[in-house]
């Protein structure tokens, strides 16, 4: 019996009153397959609180003002990692991606950081949809967001690309797009094999007579499932790119960006087990803040 | 037969005329010679600072097996690697270097405003066949020289020792910037034993000074491609891009292929 590791996706918005703190509801953070779930690591993003906040104000710091405590249910509430969030989520790996002058920023790049290769059978193919999450009142709107799946064809090892584009601006009023799907499928006569997967965010928006930096990688959410198979993205909303893409930083400059705390080795999540958070806010702001968690099912 | 691989680097410029969505076909980076290539990575680079907002959007492919996608997605789509912090490149494949050989290097400063000068080296990390211990090249300039002054750099520290021959495994160029995003380089050029030119990189007049940067630590945008994934070609293949400029300028971008080929001596 061979096991094939799964990517699993699982993610939450919820908003923390001023100084106060909540549970955040464990079945959203349920292993509801029939397989062990190995958890990789939990990343948290959310928008500066001080809106229209340049990303180096005082008053920015999703993460930082955050006391985060994590779970696994059946055993007690809290029991694995009690923590502020500043020490229990981790800075940035790797520096920032554009194209080098100010338009780039309007479409920067992050990586999905897949720890192993995916296969992709030689019927299947990927679904992809995205939504602008911005506020509406805002004037951010995704521009020609879109996916590159690299890697290989498995027999012949070619060189190959599965990959999606949304024609259109999507405005932050509007649902989750569906991308065309020509380019996304396996056309050819053998598996591919996946072995990066980049998708595109916005990092600016014009505010006034300035550029204002969107620091969390907030502005596009992503849904990303195979054809066939054990999905990867469970649930219906899209995941923020932020929560997707917590190690790349957005710009070389600044603490501010998505965060992520990686388990240690072999913490697993049985079928039916849950992961317990809970999430303590420590000023006297509330926030609006996403939490994913991301793991992979041994499915045999 | 001993199998040796050479580093290579093409660089390109070009021009996508105004337009919202005229396209370019570039013609390419033929990589020729050896027995097969390995393709390290590629980058786009933007040559002048816009603040518009359309991107530029590509696709790729290998001539002889058409274009890998019919539609075009955004360039930092294809942003798979991550960025060096420093101007570095870790060649895929070791290069052999033979007593009596050396390296030939020029440096071209490229940074404009203040400072304007500052001292520049190279350094090429390897290590003795012989003995296995390690070993550099190197050379420095560290007269202060105004923007634009090149430095050719051929000391003897660039020539392989006498009693063994040696493995490259990588080259780093240093540049004292003051741009906090590091992203102002050096123009580099490189020449082999044989005067073959590693890196053929143009200086170009009043282009944005980054070009060196490119070459030897990637930009911030980097494809990584890789013997991993697939990319070892013949060297009759081709490595194919299609840009379509969405802008209502023209756009000018620089395009950098990297890589090995493998040759038998």
């Amino acid at each position: 019996m061979s096991v094939e590791l799964v990517p699993r996706w699982l993610w939450q918005e919820v908003t923390i009153p001023q100084s106060g703190e909540i549970i955040i509801d464990p079945s959203n953070f349920a292993n509801t397959t029939a397989y062990p779930m190995v958890l990789s690591w939990l990343s948290i993003c959310g928008k500066v609180a001080t809106a229209g906040a340049p990303y180096d104000d005082a008053a920015g710091g999703v993460v930082r003002r955050l006391n985060v405590e994590v779970g696994l249910t059946g055993y007690s509430d809290i029991n694995l990692v009690p923590m502020v969030g500043t020490a229990f989520f981790c800075g940035k790996r790797f520096r920032q991606k554009d194209l080098g002058n100010a338009s780039a920023t309007t479409v920067v790049s992050a990586d999905l950081e897949i720890p192993r290769a995916l296969r992709i059978p030689r019927d299947g193919g990927l679904v992809v949809s995205c939504q602008n999450i911005h506020d509406p009142d805002d004037d951010v709107s995704l521009i020609s967001p879109s996916i590159v799946a690299q890697g290989y064809h498995d027999d012949s090892k070619i060189p190959g690309v599965l990959a999606g584009r949304h024609t259109e601006t999507i405005t932050s009023a509007t649902g989750p797009q569906l991308f065309n799907s020509s380019d996304l499928l396996n056309r050819g006569r053998e598996d591919f094999i996946i072995t990066s997967i980049t998708v595109t965010d916005r990092a600016v928006r014009a505010a006034g007579e300035g550029i204002e930096i969107i620091p969390q990688l907030t502005s596009a959410a992503w849904r990303i499932n195979p054809v066939t198979g054990v999905e990867w993205m469970p649930q219906p909303d899209p995941i923020p790119t932020g929560c997707l893409s917590p190690f790349t930083r957005l710009y070389d400059v600044y603490d501010e960006g998505p965060k992520v705390y990686e388990f240690p080795k072999n913490v697993v999540l049985q079928p039916r087990q849950r992961l317990g958070i809970k999430l303590t806010e420590q000023s006297a702001a509330a926030q609006t803040v996403y939490i994913c968690l991301r793991g992979e099912l041994e499915v045999e | 037969m001993i199998r040796n691989y050479l580093p290579f680097v093409r660089q390109q410029y070009f021009e996508i005329p105004t337009g919202t969505r005229d396209y370019a076909r570039i013609p390419i980076f033929s990589t020729g010679g050896g027995a097969k290539v390995i393709l390290d990575d590629f980058s786009v680079w933007q040559a002048v600072p816009s603040i518009t907002d359309s991107p530029l959007l590509m696709r790729i492919g290998v001539m002889g097996y058409k274009y890998f996608t019919e539609d075009f997605q955004a360039v930092q789509a294809y942003s798979n690697g991550h960025r060096p912090l420093c101007s570095r490149w870790n060649f895929p494949k070791p290069y052999r270097m033979y007593p009596g050989q050396k390296l030939r290097t020029q440096i071209t400063r490229m940074q404009v405003g203040s400072p304007i000068d500052y001292p520049i080296g190279i350094m090429f990390n390897g290590i003795r066949e012989k003995d296995q211990r390690p070993i550099i090249l190197y050379d420095t300039d560290e007269e202060a020289k105004a923007s634009q002054a090149v430095s050719a750099l051929n000391d003897m520290t660039l020539a392989t020792p006498h009693d063994s021959s040696i493995l490259l495994y990588g080259v780093t160029v240093s540049q004292w910037s003051g741009d906090v995003l590091n992203r102002t380089g050096v123009g580099v050029q490189i020449w082999g034993p044989d005067d073959r030119q590693w890196i053929e990189t143009a200086v170009y007049d009043g282009a944005p000074a980054q070009i060196g940067l490119r070459v030897i630590g990637p930009p911030t945008n980097v494809m990584q491609l890789g013997e991993q994934n697939g990319w070892v070609l013949d060297p009759k293949q081709t490595f194919t891009v299609e840009i379509i400029n969405t802008n209502a300028g023209t756009e000018g971008v620089y395009l950098t292929l990297r890589g090995v080929v493998e040759v038998e001596e």
